[in-house]
């Protein structure tokens, strides 16, 4: 039901939104492909889904509540600032996977405009083991290497309800510069 | 009295936004959302800038918008939307409530800050 030059399109298009959503703030990233992620030791999923008529996409962030991702989201406070609580902590991670999804949907929103996102959701990664439930036609797994050493995982799903065909070749610039102020 | 209230669900993007704005010298009151925007512009109606997310829980920022200029009949605040939407469809829904411009997130404080500083002291 998803055409291969869809799958492909889909793969980098995700790639691209992990890129803007990884690098807020001006951080380094190293994206690849990863084979599996049945070992990894992650414990927390952000989901966001992307849903059409035509499709449900889910990208999925994968990370750890311990203390290198806590200190990696919170690299821009202060010498000297309190550790982030829990909730600030899920919070921007959820942020992080809200900036990530958002960059897919506006990309994706140029060839399906009747796209619309959900806000982040944070739950278990035991949570994966049904994913099958889904019958995604599209599963891509990847490894996201960040500033400082801290390793990150990453999966899109797509389920297609009909047949799913476009073709993004490269990234095209979005149509506003993202951050800068759009005057009415 | 605040200048700039700053409406987002997410806890990150206030302090980030408001913190920014208060290290430049500005007045800035937060809401979580949109319910709770309209509840602090109701309370202080002197606010000359409301930059608000869009989706949310409770009432996101377009109809709260819709409500700035509805209900609460307030014609001279101004109103920016700071989202990851691009829709063209939710641009002219805004732009029929009266609001001001469009920023994509990520938030980049320089990029908007003179503007921002205009847009308070007109």
């Amino acid at each position: 039901m998803i055409s291969e030059r869809a799958k492909a399109s889909f793969d980098r298009l995700m790639v691209s939104s992990l890129r803007t959503g990884m690098t807020v703030g001006g951080a380094s990233v190293s994206i690849e492909p990863a084979v599996s992620l049945a070992r990894i030791t992650e414990t927390k999923l952000v989901v966001l889904t992307v849903s059409s008529y035509l499709f449900r996409l889910m990208a999925i962030l994968y990370f750890k509540p311990d203390a290198a991702t806590r200190a990696y989201f919170n690299r821009h406070a202060a010498a000297g600032a309190p550790e982030l609580t829990d909730d600030e902590f899920y919070d921007r991670v959820a942020e992080c996977g809200n900036v990530c999804c958002g960059s897919l949907n506006r990309d994706l929103g140029k060839h399906f405009p009747h796209v619309g996102m959900s806000t982040p959701n944070i739950i278990d990664k035991d949570c994966m083991g049904y994913i099958d439930l889904l019958g995604c036609g599209l599963v891509k797994d990847y490894k996201v290497e960040l500033e400082g050493g801290l390793t990150m995982y990453a999966s899109l799903c797509v389920a297609a309800y009909g047949a799913v065909d476009f073709h993004v070749d490269a990234i095209a610039e979005d149509d506003v510069s993202v951050g800068e102020l759009e005057l009415f | 009295m605040a200048q700039i209230l700053v409406v987002d669900d997410s806890s990150t993007v206030r302090d980030e936004v408001a913190g920014f704005l208060k290290r430049n010298g500005l007045d800035v009151a937060t809401a979580v959302d949109g319910k709770d925007g309209l509840s602090k512009l109701r309370a202080d109606p002197k606010v000359k800038l409301v930059v608000s997310d869009v989706n949310m829980p409770n009432m996101d920022g377009l109809t709260m918008a819709e409500k700035i200029r509805g209900e609460l009949g307030n014609k001279a605040v101004n109103i920016i939307m700071l989202t990851t939407e691009n829709s063209p469809i939710m641009k002219e829904r805004g732009k029929a409530a009266g609001i001001k411009g469009w920023i994509v997130k990520p938030f980049k404080g320089d990029a908007v800050l003179a503007t921002f500083r205009k847009l308070v002291e007109a």
